[in-house]
């Protein structure tokens, strides 16, 4: 190949994603993150001259202490999950090829609910009278006094639940490629089952591994809406920390500073550190306990859309009365149609510009791929709240007037970093030799993508684009900032109705998309087998 | 194409008509007027009674909370007509410039406002601002499961109830509370007092199971949480359906809270929100929406027409010398960092 086509080749897979994120993401952070030197103007808003005072005051208020808690309740949360992703992810690649798909939307499934729905139907499961805390009693694992929620434990339990998705997606995506039989050549020359494992299968997946400890510790790291639930008074994280500063105190400089110190110190893995990976077996009976783990608020969930209880802790009676209030509120059926309308367009353009930004990060190492790289990791650590107020801040100083266009731009900006990464861990020690061999042998550009890259790349491709719209489907904090007038989301709507309203209503919506979802799985299973 | 992309693709244009379909079924095509609101905070066949009379479109967007609402709309948010923050949210929003007047003469309703409330609120002449529901915080308990209630905040000191209780993750209403049970306004503004209402709240936090905002309606009715501190209209409504859930307001003093209705300064449509506030001061129809929402619409010509359970609930309507003790918070501009300093304290204390 000569080097003006790679040349060419190179710019044209990076420039889509880089300019993307260049002007939604990187521009308008810096201009917020600036804003850091800024006095604070008590109305929230930011006041004229340039100060270091902010960044002097960043010692006090027990930042030292929360810093900590964050840091060890995130390295837990990533550990643990990839102790459970890495036989999930293993199980489901190697399952027949028509369960794969199934199984893979059963895991993702439960995800496209709304978040905090689901976290309080766990607060139902390990409610101080409830069945799992008599079950530990009886077994002696528990006192009578002693609390399920609102310490450290539950605070991390909420954040596993909620990210495990995101590292069995690019586990799964590596695992799928994996040639099993090199276990076995490995176990026939004499390998224990653990020495093919471990010196055979986590070198082989490495960066699904790897993808999948980032997607998962970086992102907790700025995490605060589950933790605020299930935590105690003394359980906040930095996150919550950043919430506070630009919501309550309507201090702004303040939360810049703080959400500029954890990018800096969540940039620092970049520098060269390697993920080192833990292990796991038995991926049958894993898949089986995540499954149980993923429905068990599902169950609750469903239960009480039946339930006459307005708020769920306790059953009164069969009831349907929530799904005939459901079919009169317009409100809530617009703002379903938003979301989707958005999860399905944020989905498939996040796909397309993280397939693209993942191609030219593995198939080049040049410095121009070194910026992609941080330009792509980068939204995974920024705070939301961030994140959202900068986008805001963009769309304003341009007169873009908000509607279901700008959340459409702001949640692909955010997708995209997930889609690359997923992509990427499938990539690893692709041949590329196939492709040039194509190339060679006549096949445009285009040919040699659709036919010899696209097929070896499918199933990171759809595992990015499911994780792209189970985030789309649940944003709450950036999309509020930026909907407009008449473009409330689901996720939206759910937060108001959970301070002010009927959340059974969302239980028994909820419940009705599981069903059609689940009926259009099998209907298409069931018309892909005929069709094979 | 490989089938199975083909079957995605398929997948993909299919759950996007059927979304389009919804959205083009759904959007409007007569003069919008834009209403900002919290959920479930207006009965949906006024609104629609409103649209015919009126030949128009209310599109319902929801927020959930006054400080995230402002931070938008601060930010340079536009296309919102209505509005319905908490007063001392609308007194931050006025001084910014971020609210036109009100046009007596285009909301003759006015009248019916009840003069007792409005010689405690903020914006007494009703100038950029109209009242819309009345609510206050306090304590809500199970009485079948809490022995010897006092309705007091001294409540959270009782250790026996330790890890089943809570209180709101609000800094304002809890450094409130501690600030009333030792007998200082909740708008002090006095260091020495702030201080020392946070140490009582540090003496409470060890009892308690978190500061929470939401999840406490469903706890109390679960039985969860025996004790929570939390806001009247949603304790009505939660006590409607388990009547061992009981709201009261201490006697060293509490929060009266209002949500007014304002118009923001860029409104595209300030004719039919004035139009719309007028139709939501019609006394008929404010008692209609009283009884949906369980919360008081300070309109006088409006009581005698709620059914009597509303009337005579010493929640809703407080008797004198309760009502007395009852307080609003103001917005303290630069001394609100005061109370940041507190609040971040009480966070972080063992």
């Amino acid at each position: 190949m000569d080097a003006r086509r790679t040349w060419a080749d190179e710019w044209l897979a990076t420039l889509p994603s880089m300019a993307w994120l260049t002007v939604f993401f990187a521009v308008p952070l810096l201009v917020v993150f600036a804003i850091a030197f800024r006095p604070a103007d008590p109305s929230g808003g930011v006041a004229e001259g340039w100060t270091l005072d902010t960044l002097r005051a960043l010692d006090g208020a027990g930042y030292a202490a929360i810093a900590w808690r964050t840091l060890w309740i995130s390295a837990v949360t990533a550990a643990l999950c990839l102790l459970a992703a890495v036989p999930v992810g293993y199980g489901i690649a190697r399952a027949e090829r028509r369960w794969r798909h199934v199984l893979l939307l059963l895991v993702i499934v439960p995800f496209w609910t709304s978040s905090l729905v689901r976290i309080f139907a766990w607060k139902v499961v390990l409610h101080p009278d409830g069945w799992v805390k008599e079950l530990l009693v009886a077994c002696g694992l528990a006192q009578p006094d002693t609390l399920l929620l609102y310490n450290a434990g539950a605070v991390i339990l909420a954040q596993v639940y909620t990210f495990l998705p995101f590292a069995i997606l690019p586990i799964y995506a590596a695992a799928e490629k994996f040639d099993r039989s090199l276990i076995d050549a490995a176990r026939d020359l004499g390998a224990t089952r653990w020495q093919a494992f471990a010196r055979v299968f986590v070198p082989g997946i490495r960066r699904g591994l790897l993808a999948a400890a980032l997607l998962v510790f970086i992102p907790a790291l700025g995490s605060y809406v589950a933790p605020d639930l299930v935590g105690g008074p003394g359980n906040e994280l930095i996150g919550n920390k950043i919430a506070q500063r630009v919501f309550v105190d309507r201090n702004l400089p303040h939360a810049a500073a703080l959400s500029a110190c954890l990018t800096l110190a969540a940039l620092a893995p970049l520098l060269g550190a390697r993920g080192a990976m833990k292990r796991s077996r038995l991926p049958f009976y894993t898949i089986l306990a995540a499954l149980v783990f993923f429905y068990l608020p599902i169950a609750v969930l469903v239960a009480n859309s039946f339930n006459a209880s307005r708020y769920g802790g306790t059953w009164t009676g069969f009831s349907l009365k929530w799904y005939a209030q459901l079919a009169r509120e317009t409100v809530i059926l617009r703002a379903l149609a938003n979301s989707l309308l958005i999860a399905v367009g944020a989905a498939v353009a996040a796909t397309v510009l993280g397939t693209a930004a993942a191609l030219a990060l593995h198939r080049w190492s040049s410095r121009l791929q070194r910026a992609h790289y941080a330009l792509i990791y980068t939204p995974l650590v920024v705070p939301e709240v961030l994140m959202g107020m900068s986008l805001l801040l963009l769309f304003v100083a341009l007169g873009v007037s908000l509607s279901l266009w700008t959340i459409f731009l702001a949640h692909v900006t955010f997708c995209v970093s997930y889609v690359a990464l997923v992509v990427l861990a499938r990539l690893q020690d692709l041949d590329f030799t196939v492709i040039e061999a194509a190339r060679d042998l006549g096949a445009t550009r285009w040919q040699a993508a659709r036919l010899a890259l696209l097929p070896m790349l499918w199933p990171g491709i759809v595992a990015g684009g499911l994780l792209a719209f189970t985030l789309s489907i649940d944003d709450f904090v950036i999309t509020f900032f930026v909907a407009g007038a008449g473009s409330t989301t689901l996720p939206i709507h759910i937060y108001s109705m959970i301070k002010h309203g009927s959340p059974p209503l969302i239980n028994a919506l909820s419940t009705l998309l599981l069903a059609v979802t689940f009926i259009l799985v099998w209907v298409s299973r069931s018309l892909m087998e005929k069709h094979e | 194409m490989t089938s199975k992309m083909k079957w995605a693709a398929a997948g993909a244009v299919a759950a996007a008509l059927t979304a389009g379909l919804f959205y083009a079924l759904l959007s409007p095509a007569r003069p919008v007027l834009h209403f900002y609101t919290w959920a479930d905070y207006i009965k949906p066949e006024l609104v629609e009674r409103f649209e015919r009379e009126h030949g128009c479109r209310i599109v319902l967007d929801t927020f959930d909370s006054n400080e995230t609402m402002y931070a938008k709309i601060k930010a340079g948010a536009s296309g919102y007509d209505l509005l319905t923050p908490t007063s001392y949210m609308v007194k931050l929003m006025n001084d910014q410039g971020l609210l036109q007047p009100i046009r007596r003469d285009l909301v003759p309703n006015l009248k019916h406002v009840d003069p007792e409330f409005l010689a405690v609120t903020i914006d007494r002449t009703m100038s950029h601002s109209v009242p819309y529901l009345l609510g206050n915080a306090g304590i809500a308990y199970r009485k079948d499961r809490v022995e010897k209630f006092e309705p007091s905040w001294t409540v959270f000191d009782r250790a026996d109830l330790k890890g089943r209780m809570t209180m709101l993750n609000d800094m304002r209403e809890t450094l409130g509370a501690g600030l009333k049970t030792l007998g200082y306004s909740l708008n002090s503004r006095d260091e020495r007092q702030i201080r020392e209402a946070r140490d009582v709240v540090i003496r409470w936090k060890r009892n308690l199971a978190t500061f929470e905002n939401e999840a406490y309606k469903s706890g109390i009715a679960s039985g969860e949480f025996l004790v929570v501190h939390g806001y009247g209209g949603d304790m009505l409504q939660v006590q409607r359906e388990n009547p061992n859930v009981l709201f009261v307001l201490p006697k060293e003093g509490y929060v009266i809270c209002c949500d007014d209705l304002v118009i923001l300064k860029d409104a595209p449509q300030a004719a039919l929100a004035h139009a719309f506030i007028n139709f939501l001061h019609d006394p008929q129809v404010a008692a209609e929406n009283s009884v949906f929402t369980r919360y008081r619409c300070p309109n006088a010509a409006a009581y005698p027409l709620l059914p009597e359970d509303l009337r005579n609930d010493p929640i809703l309507f407080p008797p004198k010398d309760l009502w007395a003790r009852g307080e609003i918070i103001l917005d303290l501009g630069a001394d609100n960092a005061k109370y940041v300093k507190a609040w971040d304290e009480v966070k972080a204390a063992r």
